[in-house]
């Protein structure tokens, strides 16, 4: 595998123009610090969620009369109904939460996006099958049967209920696919796909809710309210997903310039298009890339841009770990690239502070580099790598450090050996960066070097919203 | 995942206090018994045959409402999700009209009781010609709920079907549609004794 990679790797090296760490003429287009977006974007619209989860049971409590839930029968229905009002308005919010919409993503980020759409899934899930469960109950004590008759009852007799029986179905799958453990065994791409099935929910539990829904079914201003609601989802998924994406692409037009190892098993593919010079992307954003190139073009996947933005070019470095990543060192020159992006809050728009400390392992550094270039001057950087030779980028880190009065280390080692054990911890950190509890701390790399170096930073007295981690993860 | 078990915690206990909160408004001294207050709407809404006028009452042989059985079968609460009005304002003035079927031969209708049940309430009309049912209507099912007009869509024209072929009003409980059932079995019963009244006078 790794003598593969090698020599592939070694047939780019021979790639005239940019060889090795890449141009090392300063930015074309001189960087400008970013201006700060603070967190009351991201209040507004938790506070906004809030709200309608609030109002989503408002209909119920409003249609209810008081005294009518004297039976049992009456008050598992009743708990039936909050649940599926529940259910009904926190599916929207997480198909919304994934709509890619700039605005959500200027406002939350695409870390929060995911994070929110992780913790609120759990929960939809379990609403979905309390509604369930509930439902049946309470009809099957209202009616006098068994729970398994009124199971039948409702598939046989009631329309649109096996689609919602088997919207029910796919959620669950989805949640278990969810649970972080059986998502590391599968494959991203096949994990993709099936998540992508979460749309099928979307349509298989629509009829059910306006055919039975004790506070839908009847037309009223609930009913429109809750169509709209389901419009509004729809017309932010589109745009989000596919107006933006088609205004972005045509606009700029992004090909592969070049492709340049960086080590034995890291490369940067250069990318040129028109109109870079009104590209948003801040430093520490990523972009899906999705290169159309045969074997390619059928999968997207995120990568950090390495350099702030210049006008004239784009730049990710990728570490060869998979299949997908092995293809990128083949690509040819002028091979079209489909971005969706930019996304992300591991940007300098997010600090929080003056002053800075960036932590980055192995590859992570490619966001780190490229937000080492919009920081205000005076941040610091602590580079973990394996070897010398796994440095990336280092006549940019060197000349960057000089440009941005930026301090450098290098820790090399295995993150487990003696050294980079002793740096990255709370007293190793406060004796590199005496003034660490009073900075933001952006974090790229390897989980377990992550983790650690969080736990240190906390322990070094770092609040944590001043913790700043870039993740891909889904 | 602390915020997942938190938003499960939130869940179970928004889910728990809604319900409670509600049911204890029931038993709070400010809270009507709304279903017996109904009868408010001295105007009949919904399909209330036009004869059930009290003032006049119809000779015609068309609807004539008879006698009301089953008071204990008045809800003892609300249908649920409101439009008590419909099920509580008819037996008014339904009660008044004495039964006045002409002996006809040729077919003719005959209104049965409303039956009111906990869901809402049942009344037929069966049309008669000579000693057979040749035709059932319903005025009025349960429908106060998506639930109940599910049920009643169901159980209509299985009671119907069958009420004909047995030409009577002993029919097997639709499953999942007992108090229905039941209330239409109360209704066409009251409409048979009523044409059958009809036949004797």
């Amino acid at each position: 595998m790794t003598s593969h990679h090698t020599r592939s790797a070694a047939r780019r090296r021979e790639t005239p123009a940019r060889t090795g760490t890449g141009p090392s003429a300063p930015p074309a287009v001189p960087v400008a610090v970013p201006s700060r977006r603070g967190a009351a974007g991201r209040r507004g619209v938790a506070v906004l969620l809030w709200t309608g989860l609030a109002a989503s049971v408002v209909p119920w409590w409003l249609g209810t009369p008081a005294g009518s839930l004297d039976s049992t029968g009456e008050l598992l229905t009743a708990a039936g109904r909050i649940t599926g009002l529940f259910a009904g308005y926190v599916l929207l919010v997480q198909v919304l939460l994934m709509s890619r919409l700039r605005p959500l993503e200027r406002w939350i980020g695409a870390e929060h996006l995911t994070r929110w759409h992780r913790e609120i899934g759990a929960t939809l899930v379990v609403a979905v099958l309390a509604h369930m469960a509930l439902i049946v109950l309470g009809y099957a004590s209202l009616d006098r049967i068994s729970v398994p008759g009124e199971v039948r009852l409702l598939l046989t007799e009631y329309q649109h209920m096996v689609a919602a029986f088997a919207a029910a179905g796919v959620m669950v799958l989805l949640g278990l696919t969810g649970i972080r453990a059986v998502r590391r065994v599968l494959p991203y791409e096949l994990w993709h796909v099936l998540h992508l099935s979460g749309y099928a929910v979307l349509l298989l539990g629509f009829g059910h809710q306006f055919a039975h829904g004790q506070q839908l079914f009847r037309p009223g201003p609930v009913r429109t309210l809750w169509i709209a609601m389901y419009a509004g989802v729809l017309v932010a998924l589109l745009w989000g997903r596919i107006v933006e994406p088609l205004v972005f692409n045509f606009r700029h037009r992004l090909r592969v310039a070049d492709v340049v190892a960086e080590s034995p098993d890291t490369v940067s593919v250069y990318l040129t298009g028109h109109r870079l010079d009104q590209l948003e992307a801040l430093g520490g954003q990523f972009f899906r890339w999705r290169f159309l190139a045969r074997g390619c073009w059928w999968q997207a996947h995120p990568f950090s841009v390495s350099a702030a933005r210049n006008g004239r070019w784009l730049r990710i470095t990728v570490k060869v770990v998979g299949r997908h990543t092995a293809d990128l060192r083949d690509l040819d020159p002028g091979t079209r690239v489909w971005a969706d992006g930019p996304a992300g809050t591991f940007t300098a728009a997010h600090r929080t502070r003056d002053n800075a400390l960036l932590i980055a392992g192995g590859s992570g550094i490619a966001p780190v580099r490229a937000l080492l270039e919009e920081l205000p001057p005076g941040a610091a950087l602590i580079y973990r790598a394996r070897t010398t030779a796994d440095v990336l980028l280092r006549r940019e880190l060197d000349w960057l450090a000089r440009a941005r009065h930026a301090d450098v280390w290098y820790v090399i080692g295995s993150r487990d050996d003696p050294g980079p054990r002793q740096v990255l911890s709370a007293a190793g950190l406060r004796h590199l960066v005496p003034d660490v509890a009073r900075r933001d701390v952006y974090l790229c790399g390897p989980p377990g070097l992550v983790e650690a170096s969080v736990r240190a930073l906390r322990r070094a007295g770092v609040p944590r919203r001043q913790i700043h981690v870039a993740t891909f993860e889904l | 995942m602390r915020r997942a078990v938190l938003g499960l915690a939130g869940l179970a206990a928004g889910t728990t206090l809604l319900v409670v909160v509600k049911g204890a408004a029931a038993s709070g001294p400010a809270a009507p018994p709304p279903v017996l207050a109904g009868p408010t709407g001295a105007v009949p809404s919904g399909p209330v045959p036009p004869s059930a006028d009290p003032a006049t009452p119809s000779p015609a042989p068309s609807a004539t409402p008879a006698d009301e059985p089953a008071p204990s079968a008045r809800p003892s609460r609300s249908a649920p999700a409101g439009q008590p009005t419909r099920t509580a304002a008819a037996p008014g003035p339904a009660r008044t009209t004495p039964a006045a079927p002409s002996p006809a031969a040729g077919p003719h209708k005959v209104t049965g009781p409303i039956a009111a049940n906990d869901y809402g309430a049942v009344q037929v009309q069966i049309t008669v010609t000579g000693d057979r049912i040749t035709e059932i209507r319903t005025l009025e099912m349960p429908e106060s709920s998506s639930r109940s007009s599910q049920l009643s869509a169901r159980a209509e024209p299985l009671l119907r079907a069958e009420a004909l072929r047995e030409q009577g009003a002993d029919l097997d409980t639709v499953s999942g549609a007992t108090y229905t059932s039941q209330s239409y079995r109360e209704s066409l019963q009251g409409a048979i004794d009523t044409a059958a009244r009809g036949e004797r006078g």
